[in-house]
Parts: structure tokens; sequence; C-alpha cells
């Protein structure tokens, strides 16, 4: 037991003499495991967030598609879906996207149905009139608009209408809220250019979770050119959007881990002349080739460990205290109004291990194996020179 | 031959070929036999390609015998496991080399410790035994110096403190004169005078009249081509 | 102190400052699931939301679960379409003009 602290010993003293270089190494490696770490980190964050907070969600959402369009729904066929059975209740949904050319941004504006104005995420409350809104707070930061303030929205007839801001939702609700305006229903029809009688889509609450399935189907019987859509297939879409995201972000960073990839190979593998024989030189005054490759076992872990835990110290630290500010602009694309992160902390120990283990296994792999033909050749050699 | 009863080293019709048949096949060593006793001082004499570095490399159990048997301490090394030979290297031997092969960038302390690390003594009892041997060999105010950065003469007597560390029974040295001015060579021939008089076995390769002619030297084996062509016992 | 008493020191230190910043990280996600999460579903409920406000540049990223799936363009003019081809060119310049110059009018009649 103490021969393998003894080795470690070494190894440490061993690494100890080329410093510099070491410490470069830990730095990158350290670099990309905090990179790696935070992508995965920060995407499963907000994954678990919206299925969390999407089980809110209406269980069914009902389109109609015409030509391969999303193209509005008659009021009345909610009457028709109310009548089925399971259903609680069945509402129309006003909402669509306005262009802001001031601010060069898309803002989505919804309409809030009929119901209590007050809302505890919101500063202020919900609109009651038609000249009435309430704005996220990306909305409220590209206005200058505070309760109280005005915003001039273009509607679908491409023409500036005025607003007055009665409400503004709080922080915690950014990720659903930051690019909204809400309106009374009507107004949001009327902004949106929706004939009278016609909504966007509609919303279908369902009591039991294990007849949506059936209702979506009566629903898709009965009016052949709707397309509803359930709340587990949201939350599927969720799911894969952050796998795609993370995959992207990855793909973005795939340069940085080649480049990190050739040099730990480069390292680990360019067993140098002077190395040779320093392997010469430990088997010639008596160690045998397993101490050896426990040597250079022990160097890779030392690296790799040390890598591995300030990596990911640094990546817990960038994704939940700091709100992942190096991966927002690679998350946000092209958004213009894109919310302040501030993820939900949700860490999956599988996830670590998987880290770990990536992190860890392959570069002790890359340091043991190119030793393993120094490592076995005869001590005499280093002696006849 | 001149051998104890129980001789510590025989060595029984040993040849030694590298590349075996390969064009550039080399017999180095060809059919010697000897014995070294506890004790004694025991030169190998001969030009360079004389084949006393490949004798004495499979007397130091480094390298296994193509043909032939060694015996250390009455156990035959040649069909030993590569665990057990160096178990054996780790625990008998001391070894010199003609180019000392120290560790430049590492300190003297840890070149010194380099051989005990696989016997998994503790820090402190590795700590004492570093210590003594560098008091022996007047080295103790460079500890902590690296190999590469102090005088040949400190690096030959590091190169020696390192060979001594594990208490070695038999001390192996090849050339160990060859780059060393006269001053420094009658130094460590008085370090193995030493080692001798405490019971230290010493076996030396070498073609320098310095070492060949001291006064230490118990019998001188003298090689060429491979082959023992003479033995001088003065 | 040996090396290798400095090394695991370093370990145990690192792994319980991983530990640390986990068991932390997770009392405040269970925090957030017992005050924020009823309030917020609260909101999505009232409101109907059914996707989150993270990418507006286009009807589907901004709704990825209400989109038609056959849509190749977007409401947003500046909006590029599939990555990558989006990235590498860019929306043509008459199409990013500001409020002046894409006339609209303020004031409905």
């Amino acid at each position: 037991m103490r021969r393998h602290f003894r080795i470690l010993d070494f190894a440490l003293a061993s690494l100890r003499r080329r410093r510099l270089k070491n410490w470069a190494i830990v730095a990158v490696y350290a670099f990309t495991v905090t990179i790696v770490s935070s992508v995965l980190l920060l995407t499963n964050a907000i994954r678990q967030e919206a299925a969390l907070l999407l089980v809110g969600a209406p269980e069914l959402t009902v389109q109609r598609v015409v030509g391969g369009r999303h193209a509005p729904i008659a009021v009345e066929v909610t009457e028709t879906i109310a009548t089925l059975p399971g259903v609680v209740e069945a509402q129309p949904r006003y909402w669509g996207y306005t262009y802001d050319a001031v601010t060069d941004s898309t803002i989505t504006v919804i309409g809030a149905g009929p119901g209590s104005a007050e809302l505890e995420m919101v500063e202020g409350r919900l609109p009651e009139h038609s000249t009435e809104c309430a704005v996220g707070a990306g909305v409220a930061a590209m206005w200058g608009a505070e309760v109280g303030g005005e915003v001039i929205l273009i509607d679908a007839s491409t023409t500036g209408v005025l607003y007055e801001v009665v409400g503004t939702f709080a922080a915690p609700s950014d990720i659903l809220t930051n690019d909204l305006v809400v309106m009374t229903g009507d107004e949001a029809a009327l902004f949106l250019g929706l004939p009278e009688g016609w909504a966007t889509d509609l919303a279908v609450r369902i009591a039991n979770p294990a007849e949506v399935d059936t209702i979506a189907t009566k629903i898709k019987r009965a009016f052949p050119d709707s397309r509803p859509i359930t709340r587990s297939e949201v939350l599927r879409t969720y799911d894969a959007v952050f796998h795609w995201r993370s995959g992207m972000m990855l793909a973005m960073l795939s340069g940085g881990l080649i480049a990190f990839a050739i040099l730990a190979w480069d390292k680990a593998t360019g067993l140098s002349a002077e190395e040779r024989k320093e392997i010469g030189i430990l088997k010639a005054v008596g160690w045998d080739t397993g101490d050896v490759l426990e040597l250079k076992m022990w160097e890779g872990v030392v690296i790799s460990v040390t890598s591995l835990l300030l990596g990911l110290i640094a990546a817990l630290i960038h994704v939940f205290l700091l709100g992942a500010p190096l991966l927002t602009p690679v998350l946000r694309g092209w958004s213009v109004l894109f919310p302040e992160l501030h993820p939900v902390p949700h860490i999956d120990p599988y996830l670590l291990v998987s880290i770990a283990f990536l992190t860890v296994v392959p570069y002790v792999a890359a340091t043991v194996a190119p030793s393993w033909k120094a490592a076995i050749t005869d001590p005499d050699s280093v002696v006849r020179g | 031959m001149t051998s104890g009863a129980n001789p510590l080293v025989s060595v029984d019709d040993v040849t030694k070929t590298y590349n075996r048949g390969a064009p550039d096949e080399v017999r180095a060593v060809r059919g010697v036999s000897t014995s070294v006793s506890a004790g004694e001082v025991l030169v190998l004499e001969g030009p360079s390609g004389s084949g006393k570095t490949s004798l004495l490399t499979m007397i130091g159990c480094m390298s296994r015998p193509t043909s032939g048997q060694v015996a250390v301490d009455g156990r035959r090394v040649s069909r030993l496991s590569e665990v057990a030979l160096t178990s054996i290297r780790r625990s008998t031997f001391g070894f010199i080399f003609q180019h000392l092969h120290l560790i430049p960038n590492l300190s003297v302390e840890d070149n010194i410790m380099i051989p005990m690390v696989p016997t998994g003594l503790s820090p402190v009892e590795m700590k004492q035994r570093v210590q003594r041997v560098l008091a022996e060999m007047h080295l103790e105010h460079r500890r902590t110096a690296l190999a590469g950065r102090i005088s040949g003469g400190e690096q030959q007597r590091t190169a020696v403190a390192r060979a001594l560390v594990n208490r070695p029974s038999i001390v192996i040295a090849d050339e160990p004169t060859a780059h060393l001015d006269s001053e420094l060579s009658s130094e460590l021939l008085e370090i193995f005078a030493d080692l001798n008089a405490r019971g230290t076995t010493v076996i030396i390769a070498t073609h320098d009249p310095r070492v060949i002619d001291h006064p230490i030297v118990h019998r001188r084996l003298l090689l060429r081509d491979g082959e023992v062509v003479g033995e001088h016992a003065p | 102190m040996s090396r290798s008493r400095s090394f695991g020191a370093f370990t145990a230190v690192g792994l319980a400052t991983v530990a640390a910043l986990v068991l932390w990280a997770n009392s405040e996600g269970r925090r957030w699931q017992r005050e924020d999460l009823p309030r917020l579903r609260l909101l999505v409920t009232r409101l109907d939301l059914t996707d989150l406000a993270l990418w507006t540049e286009a009807r589907y990223t901004r709704h990825p679960s209400q989109t038609d799936l056959f849509s190749a363009f977007q409401d947003f003019p500046a909006a590029p379409e599939h990555f990558p081809s989006g990235s590498i060119t860019g929306p043509p310049p008459a199409l990013r003009g500001t409020g002046e110059t894409s006339g609209v009018r303020v004031g409905r009649p």
C-alpha cells in the first residue's frame, strides 16, 4: 500500500520539474472541462425548468392547419370540444407576434382571457381595458417603460397603437415572460388582425391526464383540419430542443475540443528521448514494469483529477452563481430579446460522474499507453547507451 | 578459478547474443564462467566491445543470458520472472553507471530516493537513509540542489549515494572513472575501498589503468571479444 | 507533509468544494421549487403559456412546441432560416430599416 503513495510522491516530484508546462496543460484542460460541463449543466437545468414549469400549460392546444400553414381557428369550435366527456374547459387563445422596427426585435403579443387581474408574478396588474397592457422585463427594458408608462406597437395593419403599461412581470418569470406584451383578449384579436369569431388556437383543459390522447383523437376526428398538440409533446419538444442546442454548442466548441485532444495526445504520447531515458534509469535502479506504468498512471491521474476538480468548480460557479455569461451569446443565437438567465440548479449526479469519467480515463490511458513500450524494454539498454 | 565454497555470484558458461538471427547479430559474451565471493573486489578488464558491460548487466540481473546460468546467492536468475528479478536487483545490487544517469532536473535527494520508491519504505525511514548516505558522501549541503546543477564530483557522489541507499551487498560499477580526472578517480576508489572494508562486494568493469592497478583490487578478469582470456590475482 | 499527502489534501478540498456547490445548488433548486414554482405555474396556467420566452427570432424558435412544422420563413425579417446557412448569410439591408423607413403610420384611422 505504502508503495503506491511513494510512487505518487515521485510522480508529483516528477511533474513539479516541468511546473510551467504542466500548469499550462491543467489550465487548458480545466477550461475545456469548464466549458463542456457548463453546457451540460446549463442545458440540463433549463430543460428541467421547462419540464417543471410547463406542467401548468394546457393539456391540449388545438391549431387549425390549412395548406400546411397554421391558420386561425373558429371560436365556436370550443363549444363542440367543451361537450366532449373529460374536457373541463376549452378557451380560445389570441396570440401572435409583432415586429418592432424601432428596437429591431420581435415581440410576442398575448391576449389574457377573462379572470382575476391580480397575479403574484406581476407588479401592477394584468390589463382590463383595450388601451392597457402588461409587459415582460425585456420589453420594459427596451422601451424604458415602467408601470404607468406607454408603449407604441405596430398592429397587423401596420398602424402604430399606443398602450398604457399597467403591469410588468417580475424577474423570476423572465424565462416565461421576457418578450411578452399581454393585452385583453379582444384587443389582442384586433391587434393581431384576427377576424371576429376567430382565434389563434384553442387551449383545452382536461381533468384526467390518461384521457388526453383519446380526446385529441376525438377532436381530430370531429375537425379533420385541426392539429391537437398534447402537453407531453410540448415537454418532449423542450427535451429535444435542449439536446439539440447543447449539441450545437458542443459542435461550435469542437474546434477547441479537438485542439485540446491534439495537445493532450501530443503531450501524453510524445514520449521524448529524455523520458525514455528516464524510464530506463528507473528500471536500471530497481523499478519493474508495473512500477513504471503506475508512475505514468499517477502522472495522468494528478493532471486530469486536478483539471477535473478545478473545471467542475469553475463550471458550477459559472452556471449557477454567474448565470452562464460565457454561454449566453451562443445560446441566444439571433434573439434580440433574450432573458437574463438564472438557471435553476438541477444537478444530475450521473452527469457529474460521466464528466469525471470522460475527463480522467482517456487522459490517463493516453499517458500510460505510450510508456508501455519503454517500460517493458530491458533495463540494460540504458547501460549500454 | 578462485572462488569460495559458497560464491555470492556464480556465472556458468554464459553467452549473450544481441539481435539474434539478424544480419547485425552481435555475440557479446561467449561462454564465460566465473564466480564472485562475498567481500571481493573484482575488475572486469578489457577494451570497449570486449563484452564486459554485457557480462556486468547479466551479473546485475539487468538482462538474462542467452544461454548458460547466472546464480545470485544460490538463486538461479535466468528463469525468474521480471518482478522477482527486479526485486533481487533492487535488494542485492547497487549500480554506478558510466554516464551516471542521474535525472538532472530532480533534486539530489529525489535522485537518491529513486531506488527506494518501489520498496514501500515509510517516508521517515526513507529520509533517514537518504540522510545517512548524504552524510557518507559529504553531500548534505546539496540535498535540495538539482542534480544537473552540481559539480561533476558531486554528481559522481550522488550516483554512488543512489547506488548505496538500498544497502546492497554488491556494488556494480561500469567504467566509473571514464569521465573523471585523477583526483576524482582516486576519491571514488577511496569510496570503493571504504565500502569493501565494510564487507560490500564490488564489481568494476573498466579499462582504466588507475583502477586496474589500484591496491584495492583483489582479482582481475581479462576479457577479449566476449571470452575470458586471462585472470590475475595480485 | 509528503507530496502525496498535499495532493490528497488538495483532492479532498476540491471534492468538498464540488460537493458543497452541488448541495448549495440543489438546495437553491428545491427552494425555487417550493417558493417560485407554484406562482410561476399559476402564471403559465393563467396565460395559457406553452413555451419559454428564450428565442424571439422566429416562430419556430419562440414557440417550438406550437409551430406548424412546415414553415421555412419566419416573422422577424432579420431572422435567418435554419442553422447553419443563416449564420453565414445576413438578411438584406432593406429589411433592417427602422420605423422611419418602414412606412409605418401611427394612429388607427
